[in-house]
């Protein structure tokens, strides 16, 4: 940017021990955090105050995606904390297939929308149904930032200096982890309880 | 004589702070005389949605402000054994 | 200077400006309402006749534009004005210049933050040009009410949902920049007050903001895609009972929002302390008393914020046990708050002080700030919230720590960095007719709604509490406030003039006119 050098970008500072993308990373997972922790308060409540809810979630939701899709996010997590310690190249086609991967289950997700409000079970159909859809589309929202993010990285492999992209490598790594916890939770929240 | 650092409390005493201070904040909620209207109208079911609701958003706050603090002091440690305050 | 600038100091002017822009139009907005609520039957001067049939009928006010200048006017204030002011002018541009950092750590984040900024604002101003008009169910968007009210406030969620993406960026840059880009040898306990200020301000935004924004999303839903996330069973709206599914809460809104909301009045205030602190420091030429005290109670400040929020529904039948916790913590985090200023004005105490400008605005803040806190206090005790909960008393006590408090703050830095910035002074006696008149206009309008307040008078009341026998005994107030308004409207014309003509003909500053030892002047 105009040759002004912002240090410990990439580096680690001695006294706080972190870089500037580390703090950064951990700082927005905080907020996500909150964020994701609001829309569960919002799912206590209302289920708690609820007069009548489903029994059974998954007997409204069906189960026959989310074994796919919970895959999918595994594994491109898995492949994102690889390329830290891959060489370039491999770095590149980790990061380019995990993006792939993420395409997936946005796809498998646009699928089952699809599916399901033209089986008339939209948001407006019942309190359940309108958190789980808020929240899988919160989800789904991060899901593709990871993505992008995850492509923008890719593009720099090449072109950026090392501790650069193995900084930016490791700020996606802890992203797509928590990424994995929410959806966990989501899981938790609408299948299983 | 000790060499300067960061202020010796342990982590007994450190413990007990933190316990009495949640004491003091459990304990000063006693429940008060007022009015049903403005004060909980019994106990229906929205007064339990609203404790589960404030209740998580609550403990993730708790826990993240938690981690805020760590860091925190992760931080405040390593200043005093890089360039203790002059 | 590029419009995309990333340098910290042109983005930190273009806060500037636009912050000070959305004051003086949610100020237009506030005098409108004071001349109707003074004069109910009088056209409104000038623009009444301008505005058209949705919003005036023969130049006075219709109940629906008046709760639409209600709202916009609180949601300008906060949201628009002053926090980006606080923070985002005050805070990207001395920053750097106060820990000796070449920029803030992400610049290219900075730029998005304000363009961020500057989108949300306009996409909820768009609210006025819609059918319906602009959100008009209060700042605070409540629903059932907000949930159906007209398109105005779905335009005004979406801004909220780009203002607070913005924030976030925003405070991710500030707390990163202070944490790691300090200049060697300025350990935390060396950064000046204002940097501290600034830290704890930037977790606040940070942290306080994503449930508000999750909320925004949910009422949209409610409001486009059918849901009830707030909507209770068996809503009756116009007679006929609301189509949508219910179940839902209103009260999970109010949590939301206050979850935000009560940060929100910290983010307000503490840059506000920081800049005083810098401004006392300067004008008694010696260091701060109590220096240590005031950090460990910004940063008591800070964490305790979060858990406060619910001392605005004391009212909402939650409880006892609730009410009970709520009101511990919100009495005691006024304890640090007292340290701060109480520390602020011993700090006063064997110095040598220079009455300038500036210092005149940071002086006045101390008491106009301990009126505003002291008055909040019936406020957070639940019990004596009761009668005054909703009323103009909670208006006054808001009003006195975000007008003559922050706002006074505010004037005192543009007083005093002016010189930073452009190398130029600002008129020594415009700002005097600036301030002094601000002073006696504030408290003009302000301290009658304690007793309005005390006698009972509700808020956003469209005729100003004239259908109730208790108006006899405030009703004559109405036009004390009225030209109290008028005067301040007039006094903030010196403002704008003294600013415009000092940036061109100003007297030539020199490198540290106000001869501050603070590392920022050193660079200039």
């Amino acid at each position: 940017m105009e040759g002004l050098m912002i240090p410990y970008t990439a580096e680690r500072r001695p006294d706080t021990g972190v870089s500037n993308g580390t703090l950064g990373i951990w700082l927005f997972l905080a907020s996500e955090a909150m964020l994701f922790g609001a829309l569960f308060s919002a799912y206590a409540l209302l289920r708690t105050s609820a007069t009548n809810w489903p029994v059974s979630g998954r007997a409204i939701l069906g189960t026959g995606n989310v074994i796919s899709m919970t895959l999918a996010l595994f594994l491109l997590t898995t492949l994102v904390r690889r390329a830290a310690r891959a060489a370039s190249k491999g770095r590149q086609l980790q990061l380019l297939l995990s993006a792939g991967l993420a395409l997936c289950f946005l796809g498998f997700k646009a699928l089952e929308y699809y599916t399901k409000s033209a089986q008339g079970l939209l948001p407006s159909s019942s309190m359940f149904l309108a958190l789980f859809y808020t929240l899988t589309a919160f989800h789904a929202a991060h899901v593709l930032g990871g993505l992008v993010a995850n492509l923008w990285a890719a593009r720099g492999v090449w072109t950026l200096d090392e501790a650069v992209t193995l900084g930016r490598i490791k700020a996606l790594t802890l992203y797509w982890m928590f990424v994995d916890l929410v959806w966990i939770a989501i899981l938790v929240a609408f299948y299983a309880l | 004589m000790r060499s300067d650092g960061p202020a010796h409390i342990g982590l007994r005493t450190r413990v007990l702070l933190v316990v009495l201070w949640v004491a003091l904040i459990s304990l000063l909620a006693t429940p008060v005389m007022a009015c049903p209207i403005c004060f909980q109208v019994e106990d229906a079911q929205t007064i339990s949605g609203v404790r589960a609701g404030v209740i998580v958003l609550m403990g993730v706050t708790v826990v993240v402000l938690t981690a805020v603090a760590a860091f925190s002091i992760r931080l405040w440690r390593n200043e005093q054994l890089n360039q203790p305050d002059a | 200077m590029r419009v995309f600038s990333t340098d910290h100091k042109v983005i930190g002017l273009q806060y500037a400006f636009t912050s000070l822009a959305f004051l003086l139009i949610g100020f237009l907005f506030i005098l409108a309402i004071r001349w109707h609520l003074a004069w109910p039957t009088d056209a409104l001067p000038v623009v009444g006749k301008l505005l058209g049939e949705t919003r005036t009928v023969e130049g006075i006010l219709l109940p629906e534009f008046y709760l639409q200048l209600g709202a916009m006017h609180g949601t300008l204030m906060v949201f628009l004005a002053i926090v980006p002011l606080g923070v985002g002018a005050f805070g990207n541009y001395l920053i750097p210049l106060m820990i000796g950092a070449p920029d803030m750590a992400f610049p290219r984040l900075n730029a998005l933050s304000y363009w961020l900024y500057l989108a949300g604002g306009l996409v909820m101003m768009v609210g006025f040009f819609l059918p319906g008009g602009a959100a008009q169910s209060g700042w605070t968007s409540y629903p059932p009410l907000a949930d159906i009210a007209s398109m105005g406030q779905t335009a005004w969620l979406g801004g909220l949902f780009l203002l607070a993406t913005s924030s976030m960026v925003g405070s991710v840059n500030t707390i990163v920049t202070i944490v790691q880009l300090r200049t060697p040898g300025m350990t935390f306990m060396r950064m000046p007050f204002f940097i501290w200020a600034q830290l704890v301000t930037a977790f606040l935004l940070l942290l306080a903001f994503p449930p508000l924004q999750a909320a925004a999303v949910l009422q949209v839903m409610d409001r486009v895609a059918g849901t009830s996330f707030f909507l209770p069973t068996g809503l009756v709206v116009s007679e006929q009972v609301l189509k949508n599914v219910g179940g839902g809460s209103p009260i999970l809104w109010q949590h939301l929002f206050w979850f935000l909301g009560h940060p929100e009045v910290y983010v307000l205030i503490l840059p506000a302390f920081g800049i005083v602190s810098e401004v006392i420091r300067n004008i008694t030429r010696k260091p701060l008393w109590g220096y240590r005290a005031m950090v460990g109670s910004a940063v008591f400040i800070g964490f305790m914020s979060f858990i406060v929020w619910a001392h605005h529904m004391f009212l909402t039948g939650m409880g006892p046990t609730m009410g009970a916790f709520f009101q511990v913590t919100t009495m005691i985090i006024s304890v640090p708050s007292v340290i701060i200023v109480t520390a602020l004005l011993l700090s006063l105490y064997g110095g040598s002080i220079r009455f300038t400008v500036p210092g005149l605005f940071a002086l006045a803040f101390l008491p106009m700030f301990g009126l505003g806190g002291l008055t909040g206090l019936p406020l957070g005790l639940a019990a004596t919230d009761i009668p005054l909960h909703d009323t103009y008393y909670v208006i006054g006590h808001f009003h006195y720590l975000v007008a003559p408090g922050t706002l006074f703050a505010l004037f005192a830095g543009i007083y005093y960095w002016f010189p930073r910035v452009t190398g130029r002074r600002m008129n020594d006696l415009l700002g005097q007719l600036h301030f002094w008149g601000s002073l006696i206009a504030m408290n003009g309008i302000f301290f009658p709604m304690f007793l309005q307040g005390l006698a009972g008078m509700n808020r956003r009341l469209y005729d100003g509490g004239r259908s109730y026998q208790l108006f006899d005994s405030f009703g004559g107030s109405f036009t004390g406030q009225a030209w109290s308004a008028v005067l301040l409207g007039v006094v903030q014309i010196f403002f704008i003039v003294n600013l415009f003509m000092s940036l061109r003909r100003g007297k030539t500053a020199g490198g540290n006119p106000w001869q501050s030892d603070s590392l920022e002047w050193k660079a200039s």
